[in-house]
């Protein structure tokens, strides 16, 4: 699983980073990705944003591992083309 | 994509049915924009900043005082100097990410299919019917999509054209309006933000179909009305006999007589413009 490291960013930029990141699982071949956040904000807005774009991403779980640190794992199926 | 790419696209990156890839196909396309003037101003600047790979800006004029009420990629002190050159360096210091090219020559029926060829679409922004109809008919003979659009008074247009699919502009309007008919944007005044947002709707029908989007204006005719702010679509066909995208390609250029399309306010293309 890949894992993207966010702290330190705020929204959107927590959404273009994780989105870009995706995007580059989903066309090759799909994936688990776990984003790690300091951004509380982003705890929601990451999942309701990928819920936007359609594409089918599923967040299996978030957790918050520290007083501002949460990971958000998602599911991202393959993409065609 | 490079850091500064992420950066400077991440606000249409997040765009829901924009992304990556969508992102990259603007970058790998090449666009021709015909005219440096009132359109060509918001047209260009619009594909610049949204990543366009390669951009070709057609533009013979010089810069004149009376066009600064509109076109804003000029300066006072560039009065005198080509357009098509100062465009292209105004634009490459927005964007240094892509290629940008003035190109200081007359788009004619002569040379339109010559000078047209091998683009991923076509922006018209020029100001009379002689290059009008020649970039259309370049556009559909060489199939390149063509981003239509014109100005005038507090009037605009536009349409988009995918040759082989959609009615071309000589479908819809088969022959110029006769001479005197339309005044010329001199006779008739421009307001700056009308061709703005005729420019600003052409360049947002290029960038989602080079993107890969579905686009609003195929088949439609836009008929915008800033005075009233009425927008109504008319819905256009494609003609079998047209003689640009009909069955038999027939070469018809329009002679030059001096007026432009309600609607269509640019540059670059008739001497003694403005």
């Amino acid at each position: 699983m890949e894992t993207l490291d966010l702290r330190g960013e705020k929204c959107p930029d927590t959404f273009v980073y994780t989105k870009i990141k995706a995007e580059e699982i989903g066309y090759s071949g799909g994936g688990k990705l776990k984003v790690i956040v300091d951004y509380p904000p982003a705890v929601e807005s990451i999942p309701r944003s990928l819920a936007q774009e359609g594409k089918g991403y599923k967040v299996l779980e978030v957790k918050q591992v520290a007083e501002r640190t949460y990971e958000i794992y998602i599911e991202i199926p393959a993409f065609e083309d | 994509m490079n850091l500064n790419e992420i950066k400077r696209y991440s606000r249409q990156l997040i765009l829901p049915d924009f992304g990556t890839k969508e992102q990259s196909r603007l970058k790998k396309a090449k666009v021709a924009v015909t005219g440096a003037g009132g359109l060509g101003c918001p047209v260009s600047t619009y594909l610049t900043l949204a990543g366009v790979g390669e951009i070709h800006i057609f533009d013979f004029d010089r810069i004149e005082m009376s066009n600064l009420n509109r076109q804003f990629l000029y300066t006072p002190e560039d009065v005198g100097k080509p357009k098509a050159e100062m465009a292209a360096k105004r634009l490459s210091e927005i964007n240094p990410e892509i290629k940008i090219e003035g190109i200081n020559e007359k788009v004619t029926y002569d040379n339109a299919f010559e000078l047209l060829k091998g683009y991923d679409a076509i922006v018209d922004g020029t100001d009379n019917f002689a290059v009008r109809y020649a970039v259309n008919d370049a556009a559909v003979v060489n199939r390149v999509p063509l981003f239509h659009g014109a100005a005038l008074m507090y009037e605009g247009r536009a349409m988009s054209i995918i040759p082989g699919e959609t009615a071309c502009f000589r479908c819809v309007f088969p022959e110029p309006p006769p001479a005197g008919m339309i005044p010329t944007c001199r006779e008739a005044g421009i307001l700056g933000s009308v061709v703005g947002i005729v420019g600003a709707i052409q360049a947002s029908e290029a960038i989602r179909y080079l993107a890969g989007l579905e686009i609003g204006l195929k088949n439609q005719l836009l008929i915008i009305n800033v005075d009233e702010m009425r927008f109504e679509k008319v819905r256009v066909a494609k003609r079998d006999d047209c003689t640009a995208c009909g069955e038999h390609f027939i070469p018809k250029p329009v002679e030059d007589v001096c007026t432009v399309l309600p609607g269509s306010e640019a540059s670059g293309v008739t001497e003694g413009d403005e």
